[in-house]
């Protein structure tokens, strides 16, 4: 490295020269490392799939006012603490 | 006679509002009036038909939140949605980018704070997956680079990340949320908030859990910044910002796209 760099510099190209010699490794061994995040397949089907409804409405009376409830049924009864509750 | 921009004004009330008055004399005037069916009857099959195509998008964009508010409130939720914000692209594979400011107005839900953040976050997962293709990147080039150089670096992430924060652990929700037996965890909202990475690589969307001096960091790299300028900033706001650990983290995750230097 050059003797004459600012001190910015010369963070910023350790910290760079650090980073890229421990990254260094093959890329399939890379591939394996990503532990830490969380990925889900989700098959990107929606475009087709709202396609081949357009005849339910034909069919099906979207029922919007009878069926509506006012209090969510869901799964959210299992997030709990309140104390957030207040930031709204 | 009206001009078609008053037709087609017409009809989007007559839909959207079910105010098939709006436009009934129109298409009689026009003698459109063919077939079996009423027009009455027919405004409504179309009606009925837009709005549970469109409730469907959403509630495919929006699975956990339709989970987390169980089917029928989802429906009605939806509904109301599609009302007030009909798509404005024929593409509906990322509709409903403002559900999370229609959930923050949204009454019915405002016991649940925490939804708009999810809501939010299922939309940056669709902008991902829906996202541009990483051409894929060798680190090899930046070895090539002068280390002078490096402080004048503008690094470019993967081109289809998203980052979020949340003063609620929406990933830990969102998880909860991905299959059924999930869905019977607990997750407690005190585990407080939470700073996030979504991207995609190949064909899969991942989401980083990141702390927030990281977090602020790819913010800035998202913004263009050099390294250089990065860090000046990053130091004043995070003292305890680690640079080359932050850099491992990207390199080793192969989040970086390509690279360009400051003009």
């Amino acid at each position: 490295m050059t003797k004459n760099l600012k001190p910015k510099s010369l963070l910023v190209a350790s910290a760079m020269a650090a980073a890229l010699t421990l990254s260094a490794v093959p890329a399939v061994q890379a591939k394996g490392k990503a532990e830490k995040c969380y990925g889900i397949v989700k098959a990107g089907q929606n475009d087709c799939a709202t396609a081949t409804t357009s005849c339910a409405g034909t069919a099906t009376k979207d029922g919007q006012s009878d069926s509506w409830i006012y209090v969510p049924k869901g799964t959210c009864a299992k997030i709990i603490g309140s104390s957030l509750k207040s930031g709204k | 006679m009206a001009g078609l921009f008053d037709i087609q004004d017409n009809f989007l009330s007559a839909i959207l509002e079910s105010r098939n008055d709006a436009i009934v004399d129109e298409i009689l005037e026009h003698d459109l009036s063919v077939g079996g069916l009423s027009v009455q009857e027919r405004l409504n099959i179309y009606r009925n038909n837009t709005f549970i195509t469109l409730k469907r998008a959403l509630a495919q964009n929006f699975p956990v939140l339709c989970r987390l508010v169980g089917q029928q409130f989802f429906d009605h939720m939806a509904g109301e949605y599609v009302q007030k914000h009909p798509p404005i692209t024929p593409l509906l594979m990322t509709y409903g980018v403002k559900m999370p400011e229609f959930l923050d107005d949204f009454d019915a839900a405002g016991s649940l704070p925490y939804l708009a953040d999810v809501a939010r976050l299922e939309h940056l997962w669709n902008m991902s997956f829906n996202g541009p293709d990483s051409e894929g990147f060798d680190l090899e080039e930046l070895n090539k680079v002068d280390p002078e150089k490096f402080e004048d670096i503008i690094l470019k992430l993967l081109p289809n990340m998203q980052l979020m924060s949340s003063i609620y652990p929406v990933l830990d929700i969102w998880l909860a949320n991905q299959t059924e037996e999930g869905a019977s965890t607990t997750v407690n909202l005190e585990r407080g908030p939470c700073h996030l990475a979504i991207y995609r690589k190949a064909q899969e969307v991942e989401i980083m859990p990141l702390d927030p001096a990281s977090h602020a960091f790819f913010g800035l790299l998202g913004a263009g910044k050099t390294l250089g300028s990065a860090l000046v900033q990053m130091t004043g706001k995070y003292p305890a910002f680690n640079l080359q650990e932050a850099l491992q983290n990207i390199m080793r995750n192969n989040l970086i796209a390509g690279f360009e230097f400051a003009k």
